[in-house]
């Protein structure tokens, strides 16, 4: 009996857990916003070259900017896109490369899919080495 | 621990491809998986002999993956997991079990902020965590269910496959 009113508690408090869950991620999640804006990336490579792209879009993230424009490619994993290739540039994991997302250099801790984006915003991708 | 036996380690090498298929099969669904299930019915059964298992899952993923950031929490996340099973082991309820699989998929997104904490302090792991929640609540009612589900054969099954070998070794 004790152990049944144990499971119940427990069963009752992942509900609850849950639910805050949800809420927290409708009050805090990013959210993009609609209409045409104008993007910059600057795309600086592993040999320390720079790029600069410019694009027009009507996308709310900057996940799908960057695979309409063909600008990247990667991954699809359990928190959106894992950007594996900037600009023709892919990252190598045996030199524990990875690209790094950084918006006017601040670096920006969501996936490039839930990243949202404004009119004139600058992000940069950077190749990076090292964990 | 005592140390893996010729045909044990055999059966062990079979569990962690198990473990890396179901992982493989199931990565086109958002977080639905059977890693948890399996590592929970490993550990009832192998004990702490459950760590070999794990880590080689974790190699072998590094290696189809790539060694990432994710790879890190990898390290991590599972043997949690396993010590968590572990401290429960003498539980035989399903519900139990179901519970504390859907725990596991509610708060997979938290542990795995932990390295982002490090690297960049707690906005950053407030942020990996928060944009992360989205998919961890269907992980967590996916573990759930698949525990309610494949809990009582997949443990009959593995206890089986466990005693026959330790009768075959007598």
């Amino acid at each position: 009996m004790k152990e049944k009113r144990g499971i119940i508690i427990a069963a009752v408090l992942l509900v609850i857990v849950c639910a805050g869950a949800a809420i927290l991620y409708g009050k805090f999640r990013p959210v993009g916003e609609a209409g045409s804006k104008t993007i910059t990336v600057q795309v600086v490579h592993a040999d320390q070259s720079e790029k600069t792209f410019e694009f027009r879009t009507d996308a709310a993230y900057l996940g799908e900017v960057l695979e309409t424009e063909k600008l990247v490619d990667g991954e699809k994993g359990q928190y959106g896109l894992f950007i594996t290739v900037v600009d023709g540039e892919k990252a190598d994991d045996s030199r524990q490369q990875w690209w790094c997302i950084t918006k006017g250099g601040e670096i920006v801790n969501t996936s490039a899919d839930q990243t949202p984006v404004a009119d004139g915003d600058i992000f940069e991708l950077t190749m990076k080495e090292g964990y | 621990m005592t140390p893996l036996k010729t045909k044990e380690t055999a059966l062990m090498g079979i569990l962690s491809a198990l473990l890396i298929i179901g992982q493989v099969a199931l990565g086109f669904l958002p977080n639905i998986e059977v890693v948890t299930l399996l590592i929970i019915c490993y550990t009832l059964v192998f004990g702490r002999k459950v760590f070999f298992l794990i880590y080689i899952f974790v190699l072998v993923e590094g290696l189809i993956y790539g060694f990432g950031l994710w790879w890190i929490n990898y390290l991590y996340v599972w043997s949690i997991q396993a010590v968590i099973t572990l401290l429960f082991r003498k539980q035989k309820s399903v519900l139990f079990w179901s519970i504390l699989s859907g725990f596991y998929g509610i708060t997979f997104g938290a542990m795995c902020a932990l390295p982002y904490f490090v690297i960049g302090g707690p906005q950053a792991a407030f942020a990996y965590w928060i944009s992360g929640l989205a998919y961890d609540i269907p992980h967590c009612i996916g573990n759930v269910v698949l525990c309610l589900v494949l809990f009582k054969p997949a443990l009959s099954i593995l206890k089986k496959a466990y005693a026959g070998l330790q009768v075959e070794e007598i």
